[in-house]
């Protein structure tokens, strides 16, 4: 079965390699950033017949600071790098399973900076990953 | 029966359902255009000539046990003749939904054959030793 809940989680799950961040399955009214959350996005059923596969895709977003912070923008980096202690794509591709959520996963793009300003607190640099998961529908 | 969205069609190879990894699915019935023209005709008489019938399947791959290569693979590196079964919805043979079937053999399979970055998948051609069957019940 293709759960929405449960392949966020497991993917939310793969990021907690990530040392020294906030790791969330969900946005967060308030993130203490540097902060990592996952959303679902698009989704295509029945791509195999009788709900053999669908094709869910998940967004990651890493906000990874103060935009003028210089060292907000090397972490960012560091998450963007394709391997490495701190790769987005690394760690989200560590288990393409998700411990049984899914049957694989791909990290297939990752957007350049990006920001955002949270209230009262200033303008915050991000990225975002798209994660394309192919999963069993419910028959 | 109406018209319908294909999403529920069963195939069968050799008694293993592989409906569930079934991308693309079609049942091609052909024959030879014979041409019997003869002289004084305002134009061409035909006759259905030897059939060449096929089924034509898009998977997604899958290697475990009892999936589609493992079902595939033996069949054609033993070039046995093995049971095709194709239903538009899925396995109960009526007058609106006729089972095709029809004894094949694998003449070409490409087990990994894909771009980098997709969903592996593999098209199939499973060409018919005589003809396909349409049965209702």
């Amino acid at each position: 079965m293709a759960s929405v809940k449960l392949i966020r989680e497991g993917i939310a799950a793969n990021l907690e390699s990530l040392k020294g961040c906030q790791v969330s399955a969900y946005m967060l009214e308030n993130p203490t950033p540097p902060t990592v959350w996952v959303f679902p996005g698009d989704e295509d059923y029945d791509l195999a017949a009788r709900r053999g596969t669908d094709k869910l895709t998940f967004m990651v977003q890493a906000i990874a600071g103060i935009v003028t912070d210089q060292g907000a923008q090397q972490l960012l980096d560091e998450f963007m790098d394709d391997g490495g202690a701190k790769s987005i794509k690394a760690a989200v591709e560590s288990d393409t399973t998700l411990g049984g959520a899914a049957d694989d996963l791909h990290v297939t793009e990752r957007s350049g900076y990006q920001q955002v300003t949270l209230e009262g607190r200033g303008r915050f640099v991000f990225a975002e990953w798209t994660v394309e998961v192919y999963a069993a529908g419910t028959a | 029966m109406a018209v319908f969205v294909l999403r529920n069609p069963s195939f069968r190879v050799a008694g293993v359902d592989l409906s569930d990894h079934v991308a693309e699915l079609a049942v091609n019935g052909s024959a030879a255009d014979v041409d019997v023209t003869a002289s004084g005709a305002g134009g061409h008489q035909r006759i259905l000539g030897i059939r060449d019938d096929e089924f034509t399947a898009t998977f997604f791959s899958d290697f475990a046990t009892g999936k589609v290569d493992d079902t595939l693979w033996p069949n054609f590196a033993g070039g046995s003749l093995f049971l095709v079964e194709a239903w538009a919805n899925g396995t109960v043979s009526s007058a609106t939904n006729p089972k095709y079937s029809g004894t094949c053999i694998l003449t070409n399979y490409s087990p990994i054959a894909g771009a980098i970055g997709d969903a592996s998948q593999t098209d199939v051609t499973f060409p018919v030793n005589g003809t396909i069957a349409r049965a209702i019940v």
